[in-house]
């Protein structure tokens, strides 16, 4: 509770005033003293969530993300060949490979975009052929291009990605304050996204993905792409702390000290096939020539090239 | 839980207004919309005082009523519901209308593919509407000397609209059929299933399906060409439009909704194939594309690597096979028809006391095809999307790239008009309708400068590289009628006299480097 508190009084007078308004606090004075009405939004915000804050209760399957013998054919390419792959809420599992390795369309698959052409993913429990609708509800995905409707203000943006969740309007208010304020949108809020830079645009992206109450099961392409040292060191910090309140992960990068330094497991892949997998005492087992977890992944995928 | 299909479409319509708002309050933008709007008004007003075309239309009419039926106008119209079908089929159907930010954003989010394809289209449909509007708009006083009432031509606009929509709805149903298809069968054969669904939209449409007008009606093709028949009054039967009218609305919403129920993952996955590996050719175009490697070729001077650059990029598109296949059989037809001249099909012979309208109108036939043709200029920087700032960045002339640009639209803006204008020669004989075909080299230079002026101007307006802003769409077709009326005036002013041919190519030249050096500042004053 202390956390809402927190954001209440960083919000700016529009904002408490919208948040006065979904409260049905009644704003009948032409004029309010702002610590009176922080204080009013609080106390209301306390009865809002007298029974305690509704997404802490939640829980994810115990098998949030399920991989089963996925094969993904492009015509006679084949893209992704047998790939088994179990993230449970608390890890951070990181696909690891090099272009063309099939990374992008495993997580075009887990995002229901494309089918599979053989195997089975499970998001939540939920088939994602099946049940797509089920199963993208807790899921978030970021693309490995960043890219969003140019003509949404990111305020319009945010909204509709809430209304689309179906996130309470009060929940939501309180959520994007707290992600516009870790990303520094303050001051893009009214801009269009198509003048946004590609680390705002990042950034925006990632607000929305955040705007949905957790836990989060999270399908990441490249998620630090763009965004400066401050924004992706906020990112990190931000994905363990939704690791240890138990999301689940899969961040798909060839950046290796992001994985290095994020993911608690990895699934390495070459040419669409799983090469290497495991945590990375066990990935050193597997290459015992190998120091680093960049001459892991070099090993792994084709041998460390001759100095 | 799903998405509200209400917040999707509030959406969209969102986006359509903001985009209006943001043109509205960018003074260049507004700019340009102005002299767009003003400049085609102003032309359409000059080309409706060279001509009074009423007697024309009169003519028309009495040829059309002597040299065909109603049984062939409806199977003329039932052929365009069997284009669409047969392209639904083999192309991407509704899917067509998703873009990149729809597949990242859209796409993973807990809605159906059928939300998606509502809000969607809601788009789509303002914006049509929009754009007919403005149409009607800067067309007024062609309208008004053609003596035809607003109203009715307004009526007809929104039925032709609303038959060329449902053509898209048989189109994505033929798709959706594909994609069914698809997933339970793998024999090639399986695809003879659109002869079926092609013979069962174009059987209804034949003369013997159409003698009894009532129950024909319920083809929205035919109900159209009802209504056409009934508001022009060629071949009317004298009751009226309302009953075509009452049956092209029936359909729609039958035709919409079965689209609407029909939609499902495939939607999607057809567009994502496109950004797949693998997915992006045809087998035909690999075929046809071979392995070459333009880089290695012999032409060391950049212009010419620029032009070979884009030759070979386009070259690996599936449509530009089609394009050339399209010319030579068009040119054989073309050619074909003006040398033997069958007797089976006679050109539209118009009497020389109408020349007076039939030659302007001649001249805007002529302006309007090659007009259309040269929307290939317009797309040869804007192909380039965000390859264009590396082109920029390359250790090569602005004017060069330029000229590349320029010389490959000529010829590419060249075979799309050329079998055209061959039939026009044939079809639409007015008085000295062959000096006036010359017409077409001054204008295909100049249209072809215009273009790649304007498409360079697209990186100076916007970030969005691959998706022109509407006044710069838009002020192009402006742009060029403009300069084509003033080509009509100097050929009109120098009619009888010889200096013509010193002024015309002077004019030409003098205009053509005009626009290549306002391409050349665009593509230095990039941010």
């Amino acid at each position: 509770m202390n956390s809402v508190k927190s954001i209440v009084e960083r919000m700016d007078n529009d904002e408490l005033i919208r948040l006065a308004r979904q409260l049905d606090v009644s704003l009948t004075d032409r004029k309010v003293k702002r610590n009176l009405l922080v204080e009013t939004i609080q106390g209301e915000l306390e009865e809002h969530y007298r029974e305690g804050i509704p997404w802490k209760k939640t829980r994810l399957n115990d098998l949030a993300i399920q991989i089963n013998d996925l094969t993904k054919k492009f015509g006679k390419t084949v893209a992704v060949r047998g790939l088994n792959l179990a993230v449970r809420p608390g890890q951070i599992v990181g696909l690891v490979g090099p272009n063309g390795a099939g990374k992008t369309t495993t997580l075009r698959i887990l995002a229901g975009i494309i089918r599979p052409t053989e195997g089975s993913v499970l998001v939540n429990g939920f088939d994602m052929n099946a049940h797509p609708l089920k199963a993208k509800q807790r899921l978030g995905y970021i693309p490995e291009r960043p890219t969003c409707y140019p003509n949404l203000k990111v305020r319009e943006y945010l909204t509709f990605i809430a209304k689309i969740y179906r996130v309470p309007p009060i929940d939501a208010t309180l959520r994007m304050k707290e992600y516009v304020d870790l990303f520094q949108l303050n001051g893009l809020l009214d801009a269009y996204i198509g003048t946004l830079s590609k680390g705002n645009l990042q950034r925006t992206l990632l607000v929305g993905i955040f705007v949905k109450p957790p836990p989060h099961i999270l399908a990441l392409d490249e998620p630090i792409y763009g965004l400066d040292p401050r924004g992706a060191w906020s990112l990190k910090v931000h994905l363990k702390k939704l690791r240890d309140e138990g999301s689940a992960i899969l961040v798909s990068t060839h950046i290796l000290e992001v994985a290095e330094d994020l993911c608690d497991r990895f699934v390495i892949m070459n040419e669409g096939d799983v090469v290497g997998k495991g945590t990375l005492e066990e990935l050193h087992d597997q290459t015992p020539n190998a120091h680093t977890i960049e001459e892991i992944f070099l090993e792994l995928t084709g041998g460390i090239p001759e100095a | 839980m799903t998405a509200n299909t209400f917040s999707l479409l509030v959406n969209e319509i969102r986006m359509l207004f903001n985009h209006l708002k943001r043109t509205i309050t960018t003074p260049s933008m507004l700019l340009f919309y102005t002299i767009m709007l003003v400049g085609t008004y102003l032309v359409s007003s000059v080309i409706a005082i060279l001509g009074s075309y009423e007697p024309l239309f009169v003519s028309v009419t009495t040829v059309i009523e002597a040299t065909t039926d109603r049984g062939m106008i409806m199977s003329a119209l039932g052929l365009v519901s069997l284009t669409a079908v047969v392209g639904g089929y083999l192309g991407r159907g509704p899917s067509a209308e998703l873009t990149e930010t729809d597949e990242y954003i859209m796409m993973p989010v807990p809605a159906r593919p059928y939300q998606l394809f509502l809000a969607k289209y809601m788009r789509r449909i303002l914006r049509k509407l929009g754009f007919a509007f403005l149409a009607l708009l800067v067309v007024l006083p062609l309208i008004a000397s053609s003596n035809l009432l607003l109203i009715p031509l307004g009526s007809l606009i929104v039925c032709f609209i609303i038959f060329m929509e449902v053509n898209y709805f048989l189109g994505g149903i033929s798709f959706q059929i594909r994609s069914r298809l698809d997933k339970r069968f793998k024999t090639p054969l399986r695809h003879s299933i659109l002869l079926f669904i092609a013979l069962a939209v174009y059987i209804p449409t034949l003369p013997e399906a159409t003698a009894n007008p009532i129950f024909s009606l319920l083809i929205p093709s035919n109900a159209f060409a009802y209504i056409v028949m009934e508001m022009v009054g060629i071949l009317a039967y004298g009751s009226g439009p309302l009953i075509g009218v009452i049956c092209l609305c029936l359909g729609y919403p039958i035709a919409f909704l079965a689209v609407a129920n029909l939609v499902d993952q495939d939607y999607y996955e057809r567009f994502a194939l496109k950004t797949s590996n693998g997915g992006k050719e045809s087998r035909i175009s690999r075929m046809i594309r071979g392995e070459i490697d333009f880089s290695e070729s012999r032409y060391n001077d950049p212009l010419m690597w620029v032009f070979l650059k884009d030759f070979w990029s386009k070259m690996r598109k599936p449509l530009q096979f089609w394009k050339y296949l399209y010319f030579f059989i068009g040119m054989t037809i073309a050619l074909y028809l003006n040398i033997v001249r069958p007797v089976w099909l006679p050109p539209f012979i118009i009497p020389s006391e109408l020349n007076y309208a039939a030659v302007p109108a001649f001249l805007l036939v002529l302006v309007l095809v090659t007009q259309m043709a040269s929307v290939n200029a317009l797309l040869s920087f804007v192909d380039e999307k965000e390859n264009i700032y590396l082109l920029k960045s390359s250790p090569f002339k602005a004017s060069d790239i330029v000229l590349a640009k320029y010389f490959l639209s000529l010829v590419e803006v060249t075979l799309t008009a050329a079998p055209i204008v061959g039939f026009l020669a044939y079809f639409m004989r007015v008085e000295g309708s062959f000096y006036l075909l010359t017409l077409v080299a001054p204008l295909v230079l100049i249209f072809s400068a215009t273009g790649v002026m304007v498409g360079a101007y697209v990186p100076v307006f916007t970030n969005e590289l691959s998706d022109p802003p509407v006044p710069l769409a838009f002020g192009f077709p402006a742009i060029n009628i403009g300069f084509g009326v003033l080509l009509m005036a100097i050929v009109a002013m120098y009619a009888e006299n010889m200096q013509l041919v010193q002024v015309m190519p002077a004019f030409v030249v003098v205009v053509v480097l005009g626009l290549l050096a306002l391409a050349t500042n665009a593509l230095r004053s990039y941010k």
